[in-house]
């Protein structure tokens, strides 16, 4: 039996349960606080989810954080939220989350729906960095709950059986022919061919791990750079198949493609986006897309945009409010203490000793969130350090006075600021 | 006629104000100081440190020592003129006169105070840097640098003539330098002396044997900015120059840009006014009162102008436009220097937000500023900002 931590000990914890980064990471998130977006996660939801289901129409939207004055303005959970709310939706088809924004149960039953969310990152050779690669991305993420195409391949093949297209035990040749036949008629068709044709064949089949398998060692970085799209398209029209009736696709660090990206690049990828997925079957009819958006993104992507005529996202249009959400933060103490509650109080970073907020008092949360606030980053980085500075000195309350005269130093570490040298100098008075 | 009637001379120190102030200081402390001792305290205080010999920065200590002798702020005898003689002359002593250890005392307790008095007293006492001065007071100074091939609109090495060369030299300069409304003579007299020295420069070297960077160097060292400052009758030569505006920098009287949106080169502008306005003849004895352009003198002018620059770079769009070209709009316009710029923006944006009825949003910059040119900073956190958009709040 290993010995016991100072945390365990103190706190009656497993480990700090506070990241010091306190970036997301879509695998390995381990706690999601709706809550901490006070109501802009209904918001987010309306917009994105509910809206495309009761207008019949999908929506090309985006999330934005910008605060006046502030450069910096980055850390307000806009991709938790974007990761997060796609698992939740994935895990029973939205049900849950349509009956939490007042849908019947019945209503939800009746409009399953999905959602993906891809990052686009730099990271060389394999990056994703172009909307083919997204794409693809796009349709690793919504296997990676390792129960989505079953279940859809579960529903294809009950349809096609009640439609008298497939006879039990033959299911996967007809729903390859049912994919096929939809793949005709579109107004572009799909040269399903070689590796396409086996990843019709892996999506067809119930064997997930197979076909999950299939898409990590058979489609290599040059192939899916290509026709990632391709994939996305293949996987929605299963999706229409098994009468899902809409899929919202989060996009997220559009940064990380402007920044590496000329504008013949740029040209090319806008031109994808209206072309393919607003203009185009199967996507024109049942899939929103919803970009993660900064001032610097937007502004090189504007030119493009404009001359394909796309809708603007401009987050401060109040014409764009229906597709915009611009996150607010933690502007609500409440909304903060139960982001901290709920870190201190998961399993996998708490004993079942441990009860409520503490260590901390209220008091001291309260001047935490105060002295960061309203980002959710800084406000958990500082409790990162505070708690390890609390277990170092073996203290056992951070109360207000252990956090007051540390604060400042914490917070100018966590926003690595720097004092103004402006000085007294009259010539610039 | 540009060029100026008079042949002026003069003689500049090859170092920094800073370093000029640090050595009067240093001696002020003793009273007096050897030469090697002067030399150490430069090499101390170098940023780029130089590698530990015993006569690292013999040069810098020579021009300074001369240049305070010359002004009367030291005396002593034996300043070493050749490398050879440093050593013999390492313990040559120089003593701090009253006035030295006046402006020592200025500068200990009030540094901008000493840096408008040395202002003034070079601007008597330089001729380069009064005529430099009083050029810039007039208007900016549009410097129509060639910083690449690209420039010369698609020339190859060694595919063409030196005549081409030239002429496509000549044209992209006078090209630019027309957008910013410049006539008179000055385009003709840029253009004849860029292709005279082009031809000058060809008969001495083979230019198909120059790689790109070494070209350019070429061209804008030894064609383009002596024709430049022909044209503007500036009479001194290109090293001259840019210790000339290197030096005005660091006594806050003008400061340059690259990223102004209206040419591609480089803006000198003033960022003070000066009265009685400098003249290039000898003003010896001219006392001048001094007022730079300072947050007190934007504050009634700066939103405007903030406005006005930021919808030419919108173009009537509610984009987010480049800090930098919008920083160099704003700077120009005003005359005022970077830090004022940022000073300005931070007090709109959080001490009087509401007053002036702006939203002002700010991203973190994605590209790096122009070469030599500061980030655009906000906020006693120095917040870089790369892009901005204003609105109506």
């Amino acid at each position: 039996m290993a010995l016991k931590s100072d945390l365990e000990q103190l706190y009656n914890l497993k480990v700090n349960p506070f990241d010091p980064k306190a970036t997301y990471n879509e695998q390995k998130q381990p706690v999601y606080v709706r809550e901490m977006f006070g109501d802009q996660w209904k918001d987010f939801l309306c917009k994105f989810v509910v809206a495309p289901l009761q207008n019949g129409h999908p929506v090309i939207g985006a999330v934005w954080s910008v605060v006046q004055g502030d450069p910096k303005a980055r850390g307000f959970g806009k991709s938790t939220l974007m990761g997060e709310e796609a698992k939740l939706i994935n895990s029973d088809f939205g049900k849950s989350t349509l009956m939490q924004l007042g849908i019947s149960e019945e209503d939800a039953l009746e409009n399953p729906i999905l959602a993906g969310y891809v990052s686009f990152n730099v990271s060389g050779y394999g990056g994703i960095s172009s909307i083919n690669a997204a794409a693809f991305h796009l349709v690793r993420f919504l296997l990676r709950d390792g129960t989505v195409h079953t279940r859809l391949r579960e529903m294809a093949a009950a349809k096609l059986i009640s439609d008298g297209k497939a006879t039990p035990g033959n299911e996967d040749v007809a729903i390859v022919n049912a994919l096929k036949e939809r793949i005709r008629k579109l107004a572009t068709p799909i040269d399903v061919r070689n590796l396409l044709d086996e990843y019709l064949m892996n999506l067809a089949s119930e064997d997930t791990d197979k076909l999950e398998q299939f898409l990590a060692d058979e489609v290599g970085t040059w192939h899916h750079d290509r026709n990632g799209l391709k994939y996305l398209q293949i996987f929605v029209i299963l999706g229409e198949l098994a009468g899902i009736e809409h899929f919202t696709f989060f996009i997220d660090q559009v940064e990380d493609f402007t920044s590496v990206s000329g504008a013949g690049k740029i040209q090319k990828n806008v031109k994808m986006i209206r072309d393919a997925l607003i203009e185009s079957e199967p996507f024109s009819s049942r899939a929103s897309f919803v970009f993660q958006l900064h001032p610097d993104a937007y502004e090189k992507l504007r030119d493009a945009w404009e001359a394909e005529e796309l809708p603007s996202l401009n987050q401060d249009d109040e014409l764009n409010s229906p597709v915009v959400v611009v996150l607010k933060g933690l502007t609500q103490f409440a909304n903060a203490k139960v982001l901290a509650e709920r870190f201190l109080n998961d399993p996998k970073f708490a004993t079942a000793l441990h009860k409520g907020i503490t260590p901390f008092t209220e008091k001291a949360l309260q001047l935490v969130w105060k002295s960061t606030k309203p980002k959710p980053r800084d406000y958990l980085r500082a409790l990162h350090a505070l708690l390890r500075l609390a277990t170092d000195q073996k203290i056992a309350t951070i109360d207000e006075d252990f956090v007051k005269p540390k604060i400042e130093r914490i917070i100018t570490s966590v926003q690595q600021e720097e004092q103004l040298d402006l000085v007294e100098d009259h010539r610039l008075a | 006629m540009v060029a100026a009637e008079r042949k002026l001379t003069d003689t500049l120190p090859r170092a920094s104000i800073r370093q000029i102030l640090d050595v009067v200081r240093s001696i002020a402390a003793e009273g007096r100081a050897s030469f090697d001792e002067v030399r150490v305290t430069l090499v101390r205080s170098a940023a780029r440190k130089a590698p530990a010999s015993l006569d690292a920065k013999w040069t810098t200590a020579r021009d300074i020592l001369a240049e305070l002798q010359r002004l009367g702020y030291v005396v002593g005898d034996g300043i070493p003129r050749q490398k050879a003689e440093v050593s013999r002359l390492r313990l040559s002593v120089f003593e701090i006169t009253d006035t030295g250890q006046k402006l020592a005392q200025k500068y200990k307790d009030s540094p901008s105070y000493a840096l408008d008095e040395f202002f003034q007293v070079w601007l008597r006492q330089h001729a380069y840097f009064r005529a430099f001065i009083a050029r810039l007071l007039q208007s900016p100074i549009y410097v129509p640098d060639i910083t690449s091939l690209k420039e010369l609109g698609g020339y190859r090495v060694g595919q063409e003539s030196p005549e081409s060369v030239a002429t496509r030299v000549a044209d992209s300069c006078t090209q630019r330098l027309t957008t910013v409304g410049t006539s008179g003579d000055k385009p003709h007299v840029l253009t004849q002396t860029i292709l005279d020295r082009f031809a000058a420069l060809a008969t001495e070297v083979v230019l198909a044997s120059l790689d790109a960077k070494a070209l350019v160097d070429a061209i804008q060292d030894r064609v383009v900015i002596p024709a430049f400052l022909a044209a503007e009758g500036l009479q001194f030569d290109g090293v001259t120059f840019q210790h000339l505006v290197k030096a005005s920098q660091e006594f806050f009287v003008a400061s340059w840009t690259s990223s102004h949106p209206d040419f591609a080169g480089r803006v000198i502008f003033s960022t003070c006014d000066v009265e009685p306005a400098p003249s290039v003849g000898d003003d010896s004895q001219q006392g001048y009162h001094l007022s730079h352009h300072g947050r007190s003198y934007a504050a009634a002018l700066f939103e405007s102008a903030l406005t006005a620059a930021y919808e030419r770079l919108a173009r009537s769009s509610s984009a987010y436009v480049s800090a930098y070209a919008l920083r160099a709009l704003v700077c120009v316009e005003l005359r005022i220097q970077p830090l004022v710029f940022s000073a300005c923006l931070e007090h709109l944006m959080r001490d009087h937000p509401e007053a002036s009825g702006l939203a002002i949003y700010t991203e973190i910059p994605f590209e790096p500023p122009p070469k030599s040119e500061p980030y655009v900073e906000v906020g006693k956190s120095h917040s870089r900002v790369g892009r901005l958009k204003i609105s109506a709040s």
